[in-house]
């Protein structure tokens, strides 16, 4: 290596980030030479957030060193990141959407820059690279594309050696994304080297010419991503797990929650679910990486927001598309969402006041309005006591428990009313090991006594784990269901990955 | 530039020093400002601090300016808790006080204290019914309530205008804008002979304990403590905010409304076109004070009473200006609300910094 006259921009040996309870990067070895567009792939988890985050000085590795250019250094702050020469492209835009194009580029820059020196910088860097803006139009009249493309503007002003790019496609058009490809390839071919991350194995194998797969924090293989297929490269990324079918004990019965024709919108996120069937004592799993419309599916099946018309959504063969949460509560559906501290639970009440956030229709707890805080008390306690969770009094706000323990409350406050229909989204985000296995335990428990199971998570283990059938969404389209023994590996991944024609049919040169 | 930044446990001292500087300030400025106005500042600084508690006939007229501000404010702090921000309760406490006087009108005005509790029914319906329009507008067509429940002050100051100068007109009031007066029995009774007490302080104080038990033991409490602390988990409790928007404005226009009615047959006997006094908009200040709890707005309306009671007797006893008098009380409010949120908070000087170092995350 010493040997080599011209060492890489940057190479990364043994760089280890641990957090409590998980280790976020392990070992991790990445080279970049100059001009190189450098794939990073990887699942949710796999580590690439806290490995980028390394690189632009927003976290500091517990072990293992950064070579720029051959040199140590220490990246301990963003400024120091930009000095050496990285430039970071995030996924959410920081922009004033008040503000003009120049305006927002100006904030970004130290000291007070004229206006007219600004503008002549920023129309030599938009001319090289293919990046038009107009200095003098607002940000909030502009697309994705072009916000991202300010964004990008930004990065390179302080002419960056290397530029990251986080997830930058999620929010764009093919056409847009396409325009990027021409810019990185631009700048790349001027010498410039680029890290595009990205779990998007089409656009990875269209771009880059390396790859870097990450899975549970690890290096698990580097490659030239145009001489894979997509499928080798799913199953790197995904590893190869036994997707023996587990033989499910349980008797199946009749559908007792049924989607069919839905076609709304929750949010800003259209969901589309042709024909779903989820029968008593089945576990049904939707996968999907994420913000590919999984929260926005959830509010349409628990009623948060209504779906396009009654029949879309039936619960034990009533139409309730139209109807808010609390009259399907009392067909005896339950539901959990995602977020824990804000949605599932108010962060300022008790654990008193938490366990009636989804008892509101159940009579022993509230009549004509009337709150019975003695029984919900106790309600509470015996909730506490049967899920194992550690609290410091009922009455202490919520936000003071840590999430495992806050998870394990509210799945216990909503199994408790013993639902013949659960649907959950994410059931074990943020949870650590020992209430992961619990939370799971007690999902597989309800389903024993035959309520049927809608689990929505991008943790396909615990999918894997848990569902009889599975379900893939990927912008807002929720595939068919099949039995889990019935997806390859290879197939879940390209279907989370959108890739859904055939990978052969796919080429591009 | 300067932030805000919220202290998490202001340590006791802090809170009481604070309060005690708010004092010392005003005492400060208010020496400085009668001085400068040729009054002996020590004289009407005393007249001013001790009068509205020196006779039964004070504490009576600190109580009757406090009740209207409690009520109004009771109502008020409903709907910011929900984050609704209602600031029109003075064209709502006016129309309580038209309604309850219109309805007297349609009745015959008669000697029969039967009426007097539909009477004041009927203040808090018209009051509740000039909340419902910014409910309206606001659920309807998303128009921002703070706007149209201020604007429709205006309207209700116009509607006053119109019925003491036209419609209800007194014949026997020689020209002057008013009406004719209550009849005896729809007065409210005096609770203390020799005092202004009457029975609208009952009222008053049975609405803090509803208040306080609707907001502790109901579910309507906890949509509403839920639609300010986490709308997410309102919506997963099955609230619809629209609802909740309803709700607290019509809750808080019947309590202006029915402060009006109360107003009129406690106080002014007949409506005449100075109905209002500012009520409406000191029971802002009231509700804020008292952080929108109902303990807490009962001793903010007593101490905001007490400012009122003591500036009427300092521009009685030393002549003082009454523009002066309002300033006043008006820097005594300053300096109360600007230590109370030093208390809360502390400043910290921002370097403006590249919003790109902030992490997007």
């Amino acid at each position: 290596m010493s040997t080599d006259p011209t060492p890489p921009l940057l190479s990364l040996r043994g760089i280890s980030r641990r957090f409590p309870g998980v280790i976020a990067n392990d070992d991790i070895d990445l080279t970049v030479r100059s001009g190189d567009i450098l794939g990073l792939l990887g699942e949710n988890g796999a580590g690439k957030s806290t490995l980028m985050k390394i690189l632009a000085g927003l976290l500091v590795p517990d072990d293992g060193e950064i070579l720029w250019k051959g040199q140590p250094v220490t990246i301990q702050s963003p400024a120091v990141a930009r000095q050496i020469g990285i430039g970071m492209v995030h996924q959410h835009f920081a922009l004033f959407e008040g503000m003009t194009v120049a305006e927002n580029v100006a904030l970004s820059l130290p000291g007070a820059v004229p206006g007219k020196a600004l503008e002549a910088r920023l129309a030599a860097v938009a001319d090289a690279y293919g990046l038009s803006l107009d200095p003098g139009q607002p940000v909030f009249t502009l697309s994705a594309g072009e916000k991202q493309r300010i964004e990008i503007v930004r990065a390179l002003l302080p002419d960056p050696q290397l530029l990251i790019l986080d997830e930058p496609t999620s929010v764009l058009t093919p056409q847009e994304a396409e325009q990027l490809f021409a810019t990185l390839r631009r700048l790349a071919a001027d010498g410039r080297s680029v890290v595009f991350i990205s779990h998007k194995l089409d656009e990875v194998r269209r771009l880059c010419s390396g790859a870097t797969i990450l899975r549970g924090g690890r290096v698990v293989a580097t490659c030239d991503p145009r001489t894979h297929t997509a499928e080798e490269i799913a199953e790197l990324m995904l590893g190869s797990r036994p997707l023996a079918a587990r033989r499910s004990e349980r008797p199946r019965g009749d559908p007792l929650l049924s989607v069919v024709g839905l076609d709304a919108r929750a949010g800003d996120r259209w969901v589309r679910v042709d024909d779903l069937q989820v029968c008593a004592g089945e576990i049904l799993g939707v996968a999907g990486v994420a913000g590919n419309g999984q929260s926005a599916l959830y509010r349409l099946l628990s009623g948060e927001v209504a779906a396009n018309h009654a029949d879309a959504v039936a619960i034990c063969g009533l139409p309730v598309g139209r109807q808010g949460p609390n009259p399907r509560r009392k067909l005896g559906a339950a539901f959990l969402p995602e977020e824990r501290l804000g949605h599932s639970a108010a962060p300022d009440f008790g654990l008193t006041g938490n366990a009636l956030l989804s008892n509101l229709t159940t009579p022993s707890f509230q009549r004509r309005g009337w709150i019975f805080w003695p029984r919900l008390r106790r309600h509470a306690g015996d909730i506490a006591e049967s899920y194992d969770v550690r609290h410091g009094g009922l009455e202490r706000p919520a936000r003071s428990l840590s999430g495992g323990n806050l998870q394990k409350f509210v799945v216990g406050r909503e199994l408790t009313k013993a639902p013949r229909l659960l649907v959950v989204n994410q059931p074990t985000w943020g949870v650590d090991m020992g209430a992961a296995g619990r939370i799971r335990q007690a999902i597989q428990g309800l389903a024993q006594q035959q309520a049927a199971i809608v689990v929505i998570s991008q943790d396909l283990d615990e999918l894997l784990d848990l569902c009889d059938r599975l379900a893939v969404i990927h912008d807002g389209v929720l595939s068919p269901a099949r039995p889990v023994g019935e997806w390859t590996i290879d197939a879940l991944g390209l279907a989370m990955a959108g890739a859904d024609q055939p990978p052969t049919l796919r080429k591009v040169g | 530039m300067i932030r805000l930044v919220p202290r998490l446990h202001p340590p006791w001292w802090m809170q009481a020093g604070g309060s005690a500087a708010a004092v010392v300030l005003t005492l400060l400025f208010g020496g400085i400002l009668f001085a400068a106005l040729g009054e002996p500042p020590l004289e009407v600084l005393g007249v001013f601090l001790t009068r509205p508690l020196s006779s039964l006939i004070d504490i009576g007229d600190l109580l009757q300016k406090s009740g209207p501000l409690i009520l109004i404010a009771l109502g008020l702090s409903v709907g910011y808790r929900a984050n609704v921000w209602n600031i029109g309760a003075e064209g709502q406490f006016i129309l309580g006080a038209v309604g309850a006087m219109g309805f007297a009108l349609a009745v015959g005005n008669p000697e029969n204290g039967v009426m007097l509790a539909p009477m004041l029914v009927a203040g808090a319906l018209a009051g509740m019914m000039w909340a419902a329009v910014p409910a309206l507008l606001r659920t309807a067509f998303n128009a921002s309530e703070l706007l149209t429940s201020l604007m429709l002050v205006y309207v209700a100051q116009q509607l006053l205008y119109f019925v003491v100068h036209q419609a209800w007109k007194s014949p026997y009031a020689f020209g002057w804008p008013e009406t004719v007066a209550l009849a005896d029995a729809l007065n409210l009774p005096l609770l203390f002979s020799g005092t202004h007490i009457h029975a609208g302080l009952i009222i008053v104080l049975a609405a803090v304990a509803v208040v306080a038990v609707l907001m502790r033991y109901t579910t309507f409490g906890l949509r509403i403590q839920l639609a300010q602390s986490a709308p997410g988990a309102l919506r997963f409790a099955g609230f619809h905010q629209n609802q909740t928007i309803w709700l607290s404005l019509l809750l808080g226009g019947a309590m202006a409304g029915l402060a009006g009615a109360i107003e009129l047959a406690g106080t002014f006997g007949k409506l005449d076109d100075k109905v209002g006094l500012g009520y409406g908009f000191t029971a802002i200040i009231v509700a804020f004070l008292g952080r929108l709890h109902p303990v807490g707005i009962v001793a903010a309306g007593l101490a905001v009473g007490y400012t009122f009671v003591g500036g009427d007797w300092i521009k009685v006893s030393h002549g003082v200006n009454a523009a002066a008098a309002d300033v006043f009380q008006a820097a005594l409010l300053f300096f109360v609300l600007a230590s109370d949120l030093l208390t809360r908070y502390r400043i910290e000087r921002v370097v403006r910094r590249p919003a790109r170092e902030q992490p997007a995350e």
